[in-house]
């Protein structure tokens, strides 16, 4: 078992809720970083982290307007996630990590290595999208989340786990929902619009894939019905050393829905990412995607 | 767990009982003319989208009284049509869905 560590980064403007999981022994490499996506927070890694390189310290923060972190004052764009997960890594003199982030939390970490690539050591994308919303889906996906305030939160994040959760997941472990839909209980809808705005906004990332010279494992639920798998099948194309892997019966929270698996498939990942990145690696590889 | 929601404590509504409520639904959630919905009309050209299908499943579960038994979407139950929605929805109050 792993020693775990909870505090809070008071961080301006907003104090952000990190868990800290100690590596079981010395630890041999860079640390990895695990953040959410919209709708669920660190949490949803607690079922990946077993599977995780023992040796290696994992840090685990919850995105500004989830799970214990604080709202964001104003809607939030990825410039501004990236910043925390920045102040995150600084917070715990942590110099270079793996990223590993689930959607909007795949947006920032791709982000930050754009930023700042010396301080990533690998990444994993996991159910992130390469293109950008477009006006008529994001002004959907927006009223979809503003509908909760006249329909109720329940009824809303009901209909849309028919679309986050993989058809798999919803008829095979329905208690997986259910506990989806629990967590979100005491979540503050307000917040969570102001954190998905960074979401609903962003920019077509697929012209700059290529400055992403960092080892990269794509992961795409076989299932997802809200990243197409056309638009992963963009970002493992675009990265220089981009690499796809599909999960079966996942949909688009990989983590809740299959997490030993892709615990498994991050494992391997961030074992053999470590032969081929150093901090200065600058130059162009083989690609390795499918 | 969902499944148990729906419980019946009357005889299940006649199926054109079921069908006004749903033309009801749909043209309130759509802003339609309820009197323009045709049966073999197909919902997703009628502009039921994400949005409007989570509307219109809040409105028919209250109008009916009834929680829909599965997390699910509507090509995934095979609700195509207007008369399928209508089908699916007399079979949920008939509790054969459970």
């Amino acid at each position: 078992m792993r020693a775990v560590t909870e505090f809070v980064v008071d961080a301006i403007p907003v104090s952000l809720y990190v868990s800290d999981y100690a590596p079981v022994g010395p630890a041999d490499g860079p640390p990895v970083l695990l953040l959410h996506g919209l709708l669920t927070s660190g949490q949803a890694w607690k079922s990946v982290i077993p599977s995780l390189p023992g040796s290696r310290r994992v840090i685990v923060p919850d995105l500004r307007g989830h799970g214990r972190s604080a709202a964001a004052s104003n809607d939030v764009c990825l410039d501004e996630l990236t910043d925390d997960l920045f102040r995150v890594l600084d917070a715990l003199d942590v110099p270079r990590a793996t990223l590993v982030g689930l959607s909007l939390g795949g947006l920032v970490c791709l982000c930050a290595a754009v930023r700042h690539p010396q301080r990533v050591a690998a990444l994993a994308l996991v159910a992130t999208p390469a293109s950008p919303e477009t006006v008529e889906s994001g002004a959907r996906r927006l009223a979809t989340l503003e509908a909760m305030d006249r329909l109720g939160k329940r009824p809303v994040l009901r209909g849309m786990a028919s679309w986050l959760f993989g058809g798999t997941t919803r008829r095979h472990s329905p208690e997986v929902v259910e506990a989806w839909l629990e967590s979100l209980d005491s979540a503050d809808p307000i917040a969570i619009r102001r954190t998905a705005q960074a979401a609903l906004r962003r920019s077509d990332a697929r012209p700059w894939l290529g400055r992403v010279h960092v080892p990269a494992l794509v992961v795409a639920g076989a299932e997802d019905a809200v990243v197409s798998a056309e638009d992963v099948a963009a970002l493992a194309g675009g990265l220089p050393l981009g690499q796809l892997c599909e999960l079966p019966d996942a949909g688009h929270l990989v983590p809740l829905e299959r997490p030993e698996a892709l615990g498994l498939a991050l494992e391997g990942w961030i074992a053999a990412a470590d032969g081929r990145s150093s901090p200065d690696a600058g130059g162009a590889d083989a690609r390795t995607s499918a | 767990m969902h499944e148990r929601a729906h419980e019946r404590t009357s005889a299940p509504l006649p199926r054109p009982a079921v069908a006004e409520a749903v033309y009801s639904v749909l043209a309130h959630t759509l802003g339609i003319d309820p009197s323009g919905i045709r049966p073999d009309a197909e919902l997703e050209q009628l502009g039921l989208n994400s949005l409007k299908t989570i509307e219109m499943n809040v409105a028919l579960e209250e109008k009916l009284g009834f929680t829909s038994p599965e997390v699910a979407r509507p090509d995934e139950l095979g609700i195509v049509t207007v008369d399928d929605l209508v089908s699916h929805v007399v079979r949920v109050l008939a509790g054969d869905l459970r």
